[in-house]
């Protein structure tokens, strides 16, 4: 063994001790044991029922407990260093070659360490209780990533406040700032919701996983953000240089990415013809994803029945899909359905949307048309869909089959030259 | 201390510490004047909309700045002084509850209770908390709560019965709640002087 790996492993269990003895004093371990018991508390009582079977909803939610644990966590890291900061050890560690930045650093990674464990203990309850007999997809990991690389930058962000202003007052302030910060972004709209650290009101159906890119560039920036800090805390002078030019320029480059990435938080999943599952009868097909296939039954009855009173009056498509899987059939329809509302009545209205889909303009005379066609054709299932006929339908309905199907004739005509 | 820097360490050393949650208020006030429209909380199970105004949320800053009077006059001389102040502190915190409400009852009557369940619960947060791990710390269990409130709070079956710091229309019980909530912390803080974080 050399003199330096001699001198590095009688190094090594002063650092772990240092470690562990930063991990139980004060700030650090009250503040983990606070957050651990609100997690666990909450993962244990938030209500289970209105995410959706799969991996994707509970994860997603795991990332909104950065909305809580968050904030916290970069208060305390600032409250730390700043402790840190004006306490005698400060003098001593000033004293060694690695000098108080290090004992700064180290004070950041424990409060890293207990609040990130504070979060995975709650994601972990949260888990536990939540229906995983779902989609599973690799995109949805980059969920609890993201939610991580938030937590260090926003610790990381803190202990660089708390060790510049040198007062644990700037803790709480550094925490409501953060708060209110991450409120504004979580209500932003249009390319500037890519910024947002949480998506809420975001619910992912079978047919959705989280948007990869969009994700993978919140991790990105997150890590840089934390490096540059890092960094920044370096104890030379020339790495604190070198760190923060690349870190730097990471943070830049996400910055970049986020301005120009798709926003929207969810994606359409891709899968294999041999994965999908499909039912024929007498001429139609509907396929859907592996996970829906509860709904293949129910949802098939509902296309054949709309399509037998649709038939007479116009052609169409034999094979219906659900979202994200046309390419697979050329030629196929979209039928689109929300895997959570189960019922019959949700098809029936879902086969018509799919017969009849909207005119993709804004222009009144189609969009006239389209409701006419839309509710000629649900006044067909009038009785099982609870709704009353409106009095000119009746009087459609009333008309010979001959005179109906001039009327929807006409209607279609104007779909069909409507947004050319 | 000879580091040029820590000036705001030397500050409040120096007693500037009642200017200091002063301003906070006025602060406070200042942006409830300003934002007069309410917040939209990010509640992610609730099947409405759920907003809260502004001067409610307000009651969180106020709530932690006053939180932190407990530790006047000189926390580190007081615990060994001759004379007892717990009397003063817990004169201040209610004072300091007592100003606020007044504020929210000129800004926006309508809020006046919504904003006293608000402050009474935070502030019996931060005072518990603060008799467990310090006041450098007290804060964290009120942003907790508030910020778990505004995600979980409210769901189908209505607001959670921890959850009244964001209740539009508190019921007497939650007021009483929250009441009793702040007396156990202005006792447990009169109990515990000047409670110090460890770094």
């Amino acid at each position: 063994m050399t003199e330096v790996g001699a001198r590095a492993q009688a190094y090594r269990p002063l650092v772990v001790r240092a470690f562990f003895a930063e991990l139980r004093s004060g700030v650090a371990a009250s503040g983990a044991l606070l957050t651990t018991a609100v997690m666990v508390t909450l993962a244990l009582t938030v209500g289970a029922q209105p995410m959706l079977p799969g991996w994707a909803d509970p994860l997603n939610v795991s990332l909104i407990f950065v909305f809580i644990v968050g904030p916290v966590a970069g208060g305390l890291a600032a409250v730390r260093a700043a402790l840190i900061r004006r306490s005698g050890l400060a003098h001593v560690a000033r004293t060694g070659p690695r000098g108080l930045r290090a004992a700064v650093r180290l004070g950041g990674i424990a409060v890293f360490v207990g609040q990130a464990g504070a979060w995975g203990l709650g994601t972990l309850f949260l888990l536990l209780r939540a229906n995983l007999d779902g989609p599973a997809t690799a995109p949805m990991l980059l969920l609890p990533a993201a939610a991580l690389a938030a937590i260090a930058a926003l610790v990381a962000l803190g202990t660089a406040a708390g060790f510049a202003a040198g007062h644990w007052i700037v803790g709480p302030l550094v925490a409501v700032l953060a708060l209110v910060v991450l409120l504004i972004l979580a209500n932003l709209s249009g390319q500037a919701s890519a910024f947002s650290v949480i998506f809420i009101w975001n619910f992912y159906q079978d047919v959705f996983e989280p948007n990869a890119a969009l994700l993978a560039l919140h991790v990105i920036f997150g890590v840089a953000l934390t490096a540059l800090v890092v960094s920044l805390l370096s104890s030379t002078r020339p790495r604190r240089l070198s760190g923060a030019l690349i870190a730097g320029t990471a943070v830049l480059a996400a910055t970049v990415g986020l301005s120009v990435v798709d926003p929207s938080p969810v994606q359409l999943r891709t899968i294999t013809a041999a994965e999908a599952t499909c039912e024929t009868r007498a001429t139609t097909t509907l396929c859907v994803m592996p996970e829906s296939a509860d709904h293949l039954d129910e949802g098939l009855d509902a296309l054949v029945r709309v399509r037998a009173v649709f038939r007479e009056a116009a052609p169409t498509p034999d094979i219906y899909t659900q979202e994200g899987m046309t390419g697979l059939y050329p030629g196929s329809t979209v039928f689109e359905f929300d895997t959570r509302a189960a019922s019959p009545e949700d098809k029936i209205i879902a086969a018509t949307r799919a017969m009849s889909p909207a005119p993709l303009c804004g222009d009144d005379i189609a969009l006239d048309a389209w409701f006419d066609v839309t509710e000629w054709l649900q006044s067909h299932f009038s009785s099982e869909l609870g709704s009353t006929t409106p009095e000119d339908m009746a009087a459609v309905r009333a008309l010979s089959a001959e005179e109906q199907r001039m009327w929807l004739d006409e209607r279609l005509s104007v779909l069909a030259e409507a947004c050319r | 201390m000879r580091s040029p820097r820590g000036l705001l360490a030397r500050a409040l050393a120096r007693g500037w510490r009642l200017p200091l949650i002063a301003a906070v208020i006025a602060g406070a006030t200042a942006l409830a004047l300003l934002l007069r429209r309410p917040i939209l909380l990010p509640e992610i199970f609730a099947p409405d909309t759920v907003w809260s105004p502004v001067v409610v949320l307000l009651g969180l800053p106020v709530g932690i700045a006053l939180a932190w009077t407990a530790d006047e006059p000189l926390p580190t001389i007081a615990p060994t002084g001759v004379r007892n102040t717990s009397g003063a502190r817990v004169c201040r915190l209610l004072l300091g509850v007592v100003l606020w409400g007044g504020i929210v009852a000129l800004i926006d009557t309508a809020a006046l209770l919504p904003s006293l369940v608000m402050l009474a619960t935070v502030l019996g947060d931060a005072l518990v908390f603060r008799a467990v791990a310090g006041s450098a710390v007290a804060w964290g269990l009120p942003l907790l709560h508030v910020a778990a409130a505004a995600l979980f709070g409210v769901s189908s079956e209505g607001v959670a019965p921890w959850a009244g710091i964001i209740d539009a229309s508190p019921g007497p019980e939650t007021l009483g709640f929250a009441l009793l909530w702040l007396f156990l912390g202005v006792v447990v803080s009169g109990r515990t002087p000047s409670p110090r974080t460890r770094e």
